[in-house]
């Protein structure tokens, strides 16, 4: 583990690692600290398996929590609507 | 913009329009004021047709998106298609607010979840569940969160076999606001800034209703991967 890097946050002890986990599955942490944990998770199983759970669920959620599909009578209402509305403008 | 809001409303199909006081507090100061304001039709380069063709092709294109969206903050199609209406509604009459290039379905969204707030005050007349959220709250759950995934290598081949059913009532536990974050940073895929602006607050308080409530849901999901590998023993041999 590259413990030396100057400017990086230390990603060499687990909690920190974890700690920020979600803004790295999220891709929202800077590149440099986004390699910096890629480098942890390469080395330590304990804190890959985490990840890997989270990384799981997030999928998890992604594809099945989405995806309904809107009743077509919603979509004629509201166009109806629309021009009901327009015709106040 | 002369929205003639008062004839508009009632005409207007919704039960009870909140959409005078909605257009009243709009934040970006071009408030309709009914019957008194000037007629500014030549200020737009855009006529009023053209907009609402564009309206039409633009806005409506997320329809399914936001009524999936509006059902899991709602929990049942009913409601979800009432603050889905009541949002194009809305968004219809604001729409010359909206900055063409920015994120369209952002600000359906924020209009969305607005709309679903103040539905949801109005009937829970309850408040808010993340009121005591606070920093110390959220990293005490993720301390609790270094020490127990939740989940067992073992257990992660049964979450992948739960049924959407599953997945979606787990959601469907979160108290609304971790609910809301959750489901626009993963389903949606909204930034931390993005959703930060759909629900009104700092992305800190984003963050914080992020992790809340994934620990949460990865902890109901692990129960009920459990409670399906007990029920089916093929599942649990290795």
């Amino acid at each position: 583990m590259n413990a030396d890097r100057p400017g990086e946050a230390s990603f060499d002890d687990c909690e920190h690692v974890l700690e920020r986990v979600y803004e790295f599955l999220d891709n929202e942490i800077d590149a440099a600290s986004s390699d910096a944990i890629r480098r942890h998770l390469a080395m330590c199983e304990p804190c890959l398996d985490k990840f890997d759970v989270e990384e799981a669920v997030k999928s998890l959620v992604h594809r099945r929590c989405g995806g309904d599909v809107a009743p077509s009578h919603l979509r004629t209402k509201i166009v109806t609507q629309l021009t009901v509305i327009r015709r106040t403008l | 913009m002369p929205l003639l809001v008062d004839g508009w409303a009632e005409q207007s199909m919704l039960r009870t329009s909140p959409l005078l006081s909605y257009v009243m507090s709009m934040p970006s100061g071009s408030k309709a004021s009914g019957a008194s304001a000037p007629n500014n039709e030549s200020d737009h380069a855009e006529s009023t047709d053209e907009r609402h063709a564009r309206f039409e092709k633009d806005a409506l294109q997320y329809l399914d998106q936001l009524y999936a969206g509006a059902l899991r903050m709602t929990r049942n199609p009913a409601d979800a298609e009432d603050i889905v209406q009541e949002t194009y509604a809305k968004a219809y009459a604001s729409f010359h607010q909206f900055t063409p290039g920015t994120n369209l379905k952002a600000w359906l969204y924020r209009i969305l979840t607005n709309t679903y707030i103040n539905s949801y005050r109005k009937k829970q007349r309850e408040p808010q569940l993340s009121d005591g959220e606070n920093v110390e709250d959220w990293q005490l759950a993720r301390a609790e969160s270094h020490t127990s995934s939740g989940l067992k290598s073992a257990e992660m081949v049964a979450l992948e076999n739960l049924p959407d059913s599953d997945v979606k009532e787990a959601l469907q536990q979160l108290a609304p606001d971790f609910r809301l974050a959750v489901y626009l940073a993963d389903v949606e895929g909204f930034s931390y800034k993005e959703i930060a602006e759909i629900m009104g607050t700092p992305i800190g308080t984003v963050m914080s209703r992020l992790n809340r409530g994934r620990t949460q849901l990865r902890n109901l999901l692990a129960d009920y991967a459990r409670e399906r590998g007990v029920k089916r023993p093929e599942a649990s041999r290795t």
